[in-house]
């Protein structure tokens, strides 16, 4: 019973241990990750007991065996979980037990305890538990290419998206099917593109337990028009129609794809022709939202847009952070029509196009604003009333997310998403940092990439969409740090492990 | 098993407290080493190289002027949009023979098209389906390049040359302008649209065998609509105009 139960824990301390501790050595580390990765391998090889060493090894390799093959098998349809599960546990269970001289029961004990931790924590998921854990993950979104990445707007703790709530009939599904010989393919084209340029606008309330729910006409109207106005900006202008008391959304091109060709083969013009056909994705959206939600949705700052607001001056005052043409323009809120307190202009190699964060990172009770052209950069309003840059990336992708209260310490928190410490790529993990000192100090990093502008909704939680599986996760962060845990149980059964030899080698010695 | 076990109790003591001792220390400590985000002084941020040159615009205006014999000639182009943290793109690649015909496939923001059109017809692919479309007026490449003659430029500058085809065999030259002036436009409320453009010329044959165009613009609520443009020229006076196998093969079906 004992080693059945320490197989279970084992297992499960395996399978996080390498979730939470090896991969992001790799991933941070790369190469050095790696060096280090097979010194602590070794470091643990030996500090088990020569008799054990084997045989401890090798179910070290079929524990992560089996939680690779299982997660696999959990994402696939129900029919291969019911195949390939028992193929697998036989596969894997006669490799064992003929080569390896671990039971069936070993065996057995691995699979059912990986299997329960896996269906407590998808694997996919586990790098999350670094820092976070997931409070509610909503069912996948579409994908639709029309908006590369989906609006993802919040209005206090309620989220609003864009998918295709609406289930097809099997009809529509039919008719979206392109088979030319079974029926005339313009109507699946017209099918297709319908089906392409046409959503749902959902909401999502924690207090409805984050199911997913149509939006109505007045809830839609209460939004801003930006929030979903500009969703097929540039190429498509947007569109609204209420069916059955619902919200859907519709995308028409601004320019047809004609137009858009031939307008490369005039090179001279190319980026004039996108700069009005941006103009007139917006206006038409601007016009199309006025008709239908009968609210005027006349740009307030013409030319430019509104970033946020944020206390950048001693006196108290607040002040209005606009974008315009390349350039910050930081205006008095109480006197907006005034000359700008301070502007920033960005260069053609680091553009400045609504990317930018305001938070107050050092804590001083004044706010800066993080750029994130490539590098990103933080900007400080000096004494003489200019930006100031203080810190400069050194990685090109470092991506400035937002910027909030910590529990316990006046030292505001930097959430970023940056690439690994060695490599400088496009792959980037949600990141925890403090200013200390000029420099911004990791306090802990979460391995998981693919994320989508992370927002917070309140101190406590956090929004994020999602790359590749369009959906909406609602996280919150953990005082418990799960890696250091790991770690120290990592280290205690290493330091127990040489300590058991060391007191076997003085026995044998006495004796 | 048996055999450690008696002087494991023998040592227990030391070892819990051992144990405890560390993984306290690890909890408390975090255990992690101080790691800190790499900044630009830690990696210093790389400069194109790049100098004033006095004869760079008389140089762009004679590649100008000797490109306008091109006829035949294939394109690779692509047109990145970004807007808050992203990216919109279009692209086409294909082959044109002026002034009317042309095969090219197209992408914008993922969706695929493809277009076809010789001296008879025009179709255009969309949705996986071909169908005839009015014939698309093709602007003259190479004349409409002239205009850039209107520019009121101050400076123009070289950068490094660089291989497209064999080592060093294209000149690179860089220039700012409004790209509402350049193009010769009537400028919609005194709209200005900052550009800045880099020309490569061929060293031997002096065409131009790229553009690069770089534009930010001021659109309401969104601010700055930066655009970037690359449009690249190759197969220059041996590229041909072939239907694409998909559309012989629709024809031929029509037709039965």
């Amino acid at each position: 019973m004992k080693k059945t139960v320490f197989t279970a824990l084992y297992a499960v301390f395996l399978v996080a241990f390498y979730q939470l501790i090896v991969t992001p050595l790799l991933l941070d580390l790369s190469y050095i990750g790696l060096a280090i990765l097979i010194a602590g391998t070794a470091l643990a090889f030996f500090a088990v007991p020569r008799p054990w060493r084997r045989t401890f090894s090798l179910l070290s390799i079929l524990i992560l065996l089996v939680s690779y093959g299982l997660m696999h098998i959990f994402a696939d349809y129900l029919i291969w979980k019911l195949i390939n599960l028992p193929v697998m546990f036989l596969l894997l269970g006669w490799i064992a037990s003929s080569y390896a001289g671990i039971t069936w029961r070993s065996t057995l004990t691995v699979f059912t305890a990986v299997t329960v931790l896996l269906s407590v924590v998808p694997l996919p998921e586990m790098a999350f538990y670094g820092k976070l854990r997931i409070e509610h993950e909503t069912e996948a979104l579409d994908l639709r290419p029309i908006f590369p990445v989906y609006p993802l707007v919040n209005q206090g703790s309620t989220l609003y998206t864009l998918g295709d709530f609406r289930k097809l009939t099997d009809q529509e599904i039919k008719e979206a099917q392109i088979d030319p010989k079974e029926r005339p393919p313009l109507v699946s084209a017209e099918k297709q593109r319908q089906q392409l340029e046409n959503v749902d606008v959902l909401r999502f309330l924690p207090t409805e337990g984050y199911e997913k729910q149509l939006v109505s006409k007045e809830e839609m109207s209460s939004l801003p028009f930006p929030s979903f106005g500009l969703a097929g900006f540039p190429y498509y202008a947007s569109s609204w129609t209420i069916e059955n008391g619902a919200v859907k959304q519709h995308f028409t091109q601004a320019d047809s794809p004609q137009t858009v060709l031939t307008s490369f083969l005039d090179p001279l013009t190319v980026t004039i022709a996108m700069d009005d056909r941006a103009n007139r994705s917006v206006d038409t959206s601007r016009k199309n939202w006025e008709n239908t939600f009968g609210r005027e949705a006349r740009p307030q700052y013409p030319g430019a847009t509104l970033i946020g607001k944020g206390k950048f001056l001693p006196d108290g005052s607040t002040q209005l952070l606009l974008l315009g043409n390349n350039e910050i323009r930081l205006i008095n809120e109480a006197s907006p029509t005034d000359s700008p307190i301070a502007t920033y202009k960005g260069s053609w190699e680091q553009p400045i196009a609504r990317n930018l964060v305001i938070g107050d990172i050092d804590g001083d009770g004044l706010d800066e604003v993080m750029v994130n052209s490539t590098p990103a950069k933080i900007l400080k309003l000096n004494r003489d009333r200019n930006f100031e840059q203080i810190w400069e990336s050194g990685k090109r992708s470092f991506r400035f997310e937002f910027v909030t209260k910590q529990e316990g310490t006046n030292q505001p928190l930097i959430v970023t998403q940056d690439p690994s410490l060695i490599r400088d790529q496009e792959t980037r993990y949600l990141t925890g940092y403090t200013w200390q000192n000029g420099e911004l100090r990791r306090e802990w990093r979460v391995f998981k990439s693919s994320l989508l502008f992370p927002f917070p909704v309140s101190d406590d939680t956090w929004v994020s969409g999602s790359y590749g599986r369009p959906r909406i996760i609602v996280l919150k962060p953990m005082d418990m740090s799960v890696p250091a845990i790991l770690t120290g149980i990592y280290a205690a059964l290493v330091l127990a492990g040489y300590g058991c030899q060391i007191v076997q080698r003085r026995e044998r010695r006495n004796a | 098993m048996r055999n450690i076990r008696v002087p494991f109790r023998l040592k227990q003591k030391l070892l819990r407290t051992a144990v405890l001792t560390l993984s306290l220390a690890l909890l408390l400590g975090g255990c992690g080493p101080l790691i800190t985000a790499p900044d630009s002084r830690d990696i210093p941020i790389e400069k194109k190289e790049k100098k004033l040159d006095e004869n760079g615009w008389r140089t762009i205006l004679e590649a100008v002027r000797v490109s306008k014999s091109i006829t035949n000639f294939s394109v690779q182009a692509d047109l990145r949009t970004r807007e808050q943290n992203k990216y919109h793109e279009s692209r086409v690649f294909g082959h044109v023979v002026l002034p009317d015909k042309i095969v090219m496939s197209q992408s914008v923001d993922g969706r695929s098209y493809y277009v076809y059109q010789d001296e008879n017809i025009t179709y255009y692919r969309k949705e996986d389906v071909w169908r005839p479309v009015e014939r698309i007026r093709l602007p003259d490449t190479w004349g409409s390049l002239e205009r850039l003659s209107n520019a009121q430029l101050s400076k123009v500058y070289r950068q490094k040359d660089i291989s497209m085809l064999t080592p060093n065999d294209t000149e690179v030259y860089e220039f700012e302008a409004d790209a509402v002036a350049v193009a010769g436009l009537p400028a919609p409320q005194g709209k200005s649209i900052p550009s800045r453009y880099t020309i490569y010329i061929d060293k031997k044959d002096r065409f131009i065998r790229q553009i690069d165009i770089v534009s930010t613009s001021a659109v309401d609520d969104v601010g700055t609509l930066f655009s970037e443009a690359a449009i690249k020229f190759f197969d220059i006076g041996t590229t041909k105009v072939e239907m694409p196998a998909a559309l012989e093969k629709h024809l031929k079906e029509q037709k039965r």
